[in-house]
Formats: C-alpha cells, sequence, structure tokens
C-alpha cells in the first residue's frame, strides 16, 4: 500500500524483488543504484554478509517524477531468497505496491523456482493480497549460463497467468531497466486509477 | 470413511465423506484452482479385473477426427466379465503403493535417462506370463472388426484406465482395462493389439518389462506402445523423457482426454508419435450425469494437510530445496570439502539449520533427516562428478 506524505507531496510506493536463493535479486538493485541519476536516489542499503548472502533485504530509494504534483518516491526492497528465511520475506511483503519475481533460469533451480513463487503467493495472502491484483512482473534472470530452461517454458511453468516477462542478466544489466520500468509503469497506471 | 481424490491442476488433496459420492464417475470442482476432474468411485461388489468398454452409440470410424467436446455418457462403460486369477482389491483411490513390492517412478517428472529400479526390487519375473493357468483362461484372440483399433489400457489405477477408456471409446476405438502386468501382456498377445498404454509401476511386471517382451514378439512387431506416467505431480518441474524403452510414446495423465486418442491414430496410422509441439490443451471435463456433478461439487472440503499421501513426495522436494540452496550458498567450502574428504563437517551449521527447517514443515512422522541426508548425497554425488573427484566419504 503507498505511503502518502502530504506535508512533503510525496508518494511512496514499495516495490519488492523476491524469488529464490542467488537468483540475482541484490545484482538487480545493484545496477540500477550504479547506473542511476545520483539525484534521483537514496543510500542503498544491504544487510549481506560477505558471502552476498542477503540475510534481510535490500533497500534502494528511487525518485521517479510526479503525479498530480505528489512526487513519487519507490522504495526498491529484495528479500532473502534461501529457504530458511520465511519470516523475513513474510515481513517485506508488508504493503507491497508492485512485485518483480526474479526466476533463475537454471535448470537445477528449477524446483527453488517454483517452491519460492508458491511461498510468495502465500505470503501476499496472509497480508490479504492477490497476486493477480497486485502489480507483477516476472524476470527470466541468468539467461547467460549453460545449463538454461527454454523461456517458452518457463513461462509455462513460472507465468501461467500471462504477467509481463523479460529475459535478464542482472550481472551485466541485460533486462533489469526494462524489469523496472514495467512494473514501476503498473504501480503508477494502480496510483492513477485510485487518485 | 473418506473418499480421497485429487486434484490434477493444483495438487490439492481432497477427502470426502464417502457416503456422498456417488457410485461410478463423477466430476469433482477443485475449490482452490476450480478445476474440473473426474474422479471414479468403485461399487461395494468387487468388480472383475479385465473391463472391456466399447463405443456405446454407432462407432466412429478410426479417420475420424475425436469430436472436441467430451461427448456426455449416460450409462456406465459395458464392462467385459472375464474369468481371471484373483487378485487381492485395490483401494477406491490409488495412491503410490507404499508396500513391500518395489515401485518404479518412471513419470515425466523423472529423468528417464536415469531411472533404474531400486537395487533391493523384487523384480516380477518373466516368466510368470507363461503360467499355463492364467493362460488357459486367457480370451480367445479376437478378430478385429471393421478395422477397428484395439488398445489394451493397462495401469494398476482403475480411474486412469477408466478414462483411458472413455476417451478411446468416444473415438472408435475398442479398449480393454487391465490393472497388473502380466495380464496386459496377455491380452496384448491375445488380442494382437495394435496399441498398448503401460502404466509403468504396474502390479507383477513393471511397464517397461511388459514392452520388452513386447518387443521381442515378433507376433506384436505391428503394436505401438505408449507409457503414462505412474506419479504424475504437476507442481514438480518436468522435463522431456530421454529414453521410453522402448515405447514409442508416452502421454501424462491430465491429457488422455485431449491428446491420448490423437497419440494413438497417429502411431497406427503412421507408426511414429504425434508431434505436440504446437498442441494447446483444451477443456474437456469428463462425462457424468449433471446430478452427480452437482452432488460432488457440494461435498469439496478442505484440503487434507497432515494426512495427505504425498507428504513424502512434497518432504523429499522440500529437502532437495534446503540443499540446492545449501549448495549454492557455500560453492567454496563444498569444493575445499569434496578434496579435502572434509564436507559435512564444513557444511555442519547449515545442515543443522536446514534440518530444524526441515522439521518445522513436515510432519514428526516422516524421516526428514534421512531425506535430507539423501538429497544432500545425491548432490554430492554429483558435484563430485562434475569436479571429478574420485574419493567416497
Amino acid at each position: 500500500m503507498s505511503f502518502i506524505n502530504y506535508s512533503a507531496r510525496e508518494i511512496n510506493c514499495k516495490i519488492v524483488y523476491y524469488g529464490p536463493g542467488l537468483c540475482g535479486k541484490t545484482s538487480n538493485l545493484n545496477v540500477i543504484y550504479k547506473k542511476t541519476n545520483p539525484d534521483s536516489k537514496g543510500k542503498m542499503i544491504s544487510l549481506a554478509t560477505e558471502t552476498e548472502r542477503t540475510l534481510f533485504f535490500d533497500f534502494l530509494p528511487l525518485a521517479l517524477g510526479d503525479i498530480k504534483g505528489f512526487k513519487t518516491r519507490f522504495h526498491l526492497y529484495t528479500v532473502p531468497g534461501q529457504i530458511f528465511y520465511d519470516a523475513s520475506r513474510k515481513l517485506i511483503l508488508k504493503g507491497v505496491d508492485g512485485i518483480v519475481f526474479v526466476a533463475d533460469s537454471q535448470v537445477e533451480r528449477m524446483d527453488a523456482n517454483m517452491e519460492s513463487l508458491d511461498n510468495m503467493e502465500l505470503n501476499l495472502e496472509e497480508h490479504g493480497l492477490d497476486i493477480k491484483k497486485v502489480p507483477y512482473v516476472i524476470q527470466y534472470n541468468k539467461r547467460d549460463m549453460d545449463d538454461i530452461v527454454p523461456v517458452e517454458e518457463l513461462r509455462k511453468v513460472l507465468n501461467p497467468n500471462g504477467v509481463p516477462d523479460f529475459e535478464a542478466c542482472a550481472m551485466d544489466g541485460t533486462g533489469v531497466f526494462e524489469t523496472l520500468k514495467l512494473v514501476v509503469k503498473l504501480v503508477l497506471a494502480e496510483l492513477k486509477k485510485g487518485a | 470413511m473418506a473418499f480421497l481424490a485429487t486434484c490434477p491442476n493444483c495438487d490439492t488433496r481432497y477427502s470426502l465423506n464417502d457416503s456422498r459420492v456417488p457410485v461410478g464417475q463423477s466430476r469433482l470442482k477443485c475449490s482452490k484452482c476450480k478445476e474440473i476432474f473426474l474422479i471414479t468411485k468403485k461399487t461395494t461388489n468387487a468388480k472383475p479385473k479385465v473391463e472391456t468398454s466399447t463405443p456405446t452409440t454407432p462407432v466412429q470410424p478410426p479417420e475420424a477426427t475425436p469430436s472436441p467436446v467430451a461427448p456426455k455418457v449416460e450409462s456406465p462403460v459395458v464392462e467385459q466379465s472375464v474369468e481371471k486369477a484373483p487378485t487381492p482389491p485395490e483401494p477406491a483411490f490409488s495412491a503410490p503403493e507404499q508396500g513391500t513390492e518395489p515401485q518404479a517412478d518412471f513419470s515425466p517428472d523423472t529423468d528417464f535417462s536415469t531411472f533404474s529400479a531400486p537395487e533391493n526390487a523384487q523384480v516380477p519375473t518373466p516368466a510368470v506370463p507363461e503360467t499355463p493357468a492364467v493362460k488357459e483362461r486367457s480370451p480367445a484372440p479376437k478378430q478385429k472388426e471393421n478395422g477397428e483399433i484395439v488398445v489394451i489400457a493397462a495401469n494398476s489405477d482403475e480411474s486412469i484406465t477408466g478414462a483411458i477408456s472413455d476417451a478411446l471409446t468416444k473415438a472408435g476405438m475398442k479398449v480393454t482395462r487391465i490393472h497388473d502386468g502380466v495380464e496386459a501382456l496377455e491380452a496384448a498377445e491375445s488380442q494382437s493389439a495394435d496399441v498398448v498404454i503401460l502404466d509403468v509401476s504396474l502390479p507383477r511386471l513393471y511397464g517397461f518389462e511388459v514392452c520388452e517382451h513386447i518387443r521381442d514378439n515378433p507376433e506384436l512387431s505391428h503394436t505401438k506402445i505408449i507409457l503414462s506416467a505412474s506419479v504424475y505431480d504437476e507442481t514438480r518441474y518436468k522435463r522431456k523423457p530421454v529414453s521410453l524403452y522402448g515405447a514409442d510414446d508416452y502421454i501424462e495423465k491430465h491429457h488422455i482426454h485431449d491428446l491420448l486418442p490423437d497419440k494413438v491414430k497417429c502411431l497406427v496410422e503412421t507408426g511414429k508419435p504425434l508431434d505436440t509441439t504446437n498442441f494447446k490443451p483444451s477443456f474437456h471435463t469428463m462425462a457424468i450425469s449433471e446430478e452427480a456433478e452437482q452432488e460432488v461439487l457440494a461435498v469439496s472440503e478442505a484440503p487434507i494437510t497432515s494426512t495427505d499421501p504425498e507428504g513424502e513426495e512434497k518432504a523429499r522436494r522440500l529437502a532437495r530445496i534446503i540443499v540446492s540452496d545449501i549448495l549454492l550458498y557455500n560453492a567454496e567450502e563444498i569444493t575445499e570439502g569434496l578434496q579435502n574428504g572434509t564436507v559435512f563437517t564444513l557444511l555442519e551449521d547449515d545442515i543443522k539449520d536446514g534440518l530444524s527447517f526441515i522439521r518445522t514443515r513436515v510432519p514428526e512422522e516422516l524421516p526428514a533427516e534421512t531425506y535430507l541426508k539423501e538429497a544432500l548425497e545425491e548432490f554430492i554425488e554429483k558435484k563430485k562428478v562434475e569436479l571429478d573427484i574420485d574419493q567416497s566419504f
């Protein structure tokens, strides 16, 4: 749920990057952070260990244009993907306005993708949210790896509802901004509906 | 007494009040995903083990395209009573068996190339079909009428043979329903079947063994074989099988109605499997009366949780994901541990976390620790091959 600060004339929206462990959620945020105009972004907070394990979340604030005189500020979060940290994932989803599900395209991670997707839907339900109603896009990451699942098959398994999806290689930035732009667009469209 | 059913679409399991489920085939609507699927309830009287269905309405020529909408069947399928050797009664709802008889998991969920029977498997002897007593009771070879396609549908689950029979009979084919590997082979021989549809984990003789026998029999050189998945879990990621053990094609249970008739025809007419590259599944519901539908829809109840018969498979899947995560986050330790023989020591904390976690999700009666250990050993074996490490720990 977006937070509107009337005195500062700001709308704050929350976008969560969800997905299994080491699928590239933090890499997405790193690319966004590095390539965004310094005036538009706040400090990126990453609660990760030296082994790149996101223990709680990554957080990146972005300013992206105005709606009816209100500045929109997008707060990008990632969740810890490792299966153990469900409590953290659930907490981070609270008040979400848009979701990017980052899938790992590697064959050996398909079970983990499906588990993560199921887990996301359950956690959303617990917050009273329906995945079919929340602005939501899917990113098939790691397209540069060797043993990957074809996109058609990924779609069949992970995207039965046909939400917008993108191929990506977050390590080199491919597909990262396309994904972000679309989820932002969907969130803004939702905001305008209620404006 | 409860009647168990599983939604083939989302895998949700239901426990229905047995007294409210009508005998025969009924349609059940999943309250979770809204999928409508078939359930079959047997009568309390023992049924003959071999049931033959013939088209109930004027027989369509085999060349005819099956109707895109499954027609209604107003009466039960015709069953041909054939005297068979006595077999123990089967549960009304067939779940993966966990008895002493080894069950081969040969579904498309599995990479077929790596399939092997369990080491301790008491593989039924191929000599069984030669048992004279059984042979003598076999029906005499039947003349094919009007070039109709003769199909043997062999599956231990009667609801599956029922669905196959339903789909193929409507397409003008003659279907004999069998629930055992030995009988499947006998029927294929005695009827000189055009197509045999085999569940792989058939009782008494595995499907792939039936397949071998058929392939070794010159009189059945024309017989085409389609394997059907013995276990189907739509929630699990599947890869196409790379080996069919001599069969010509395979079918997943949820495609029996929309794909099987075409697959059978294609095999018989061209000798080649149907190209399903551009196949788009159509919505089919199995034929039952509206009354029965209402009756069954009314008794949809909450999904089973603690008594989920597929709990074991789900627990194993969870174990695989946990291990996959552990290994993914500890790549360096794994390599080092495998080279020094200290992999379990290095991963001790993660394994402990994994065990604590799986215990929170898996009922106590299931051996979660064993599942985790097995998954870990399996992954480590693969990793050793990747790293070309030969030692064992």
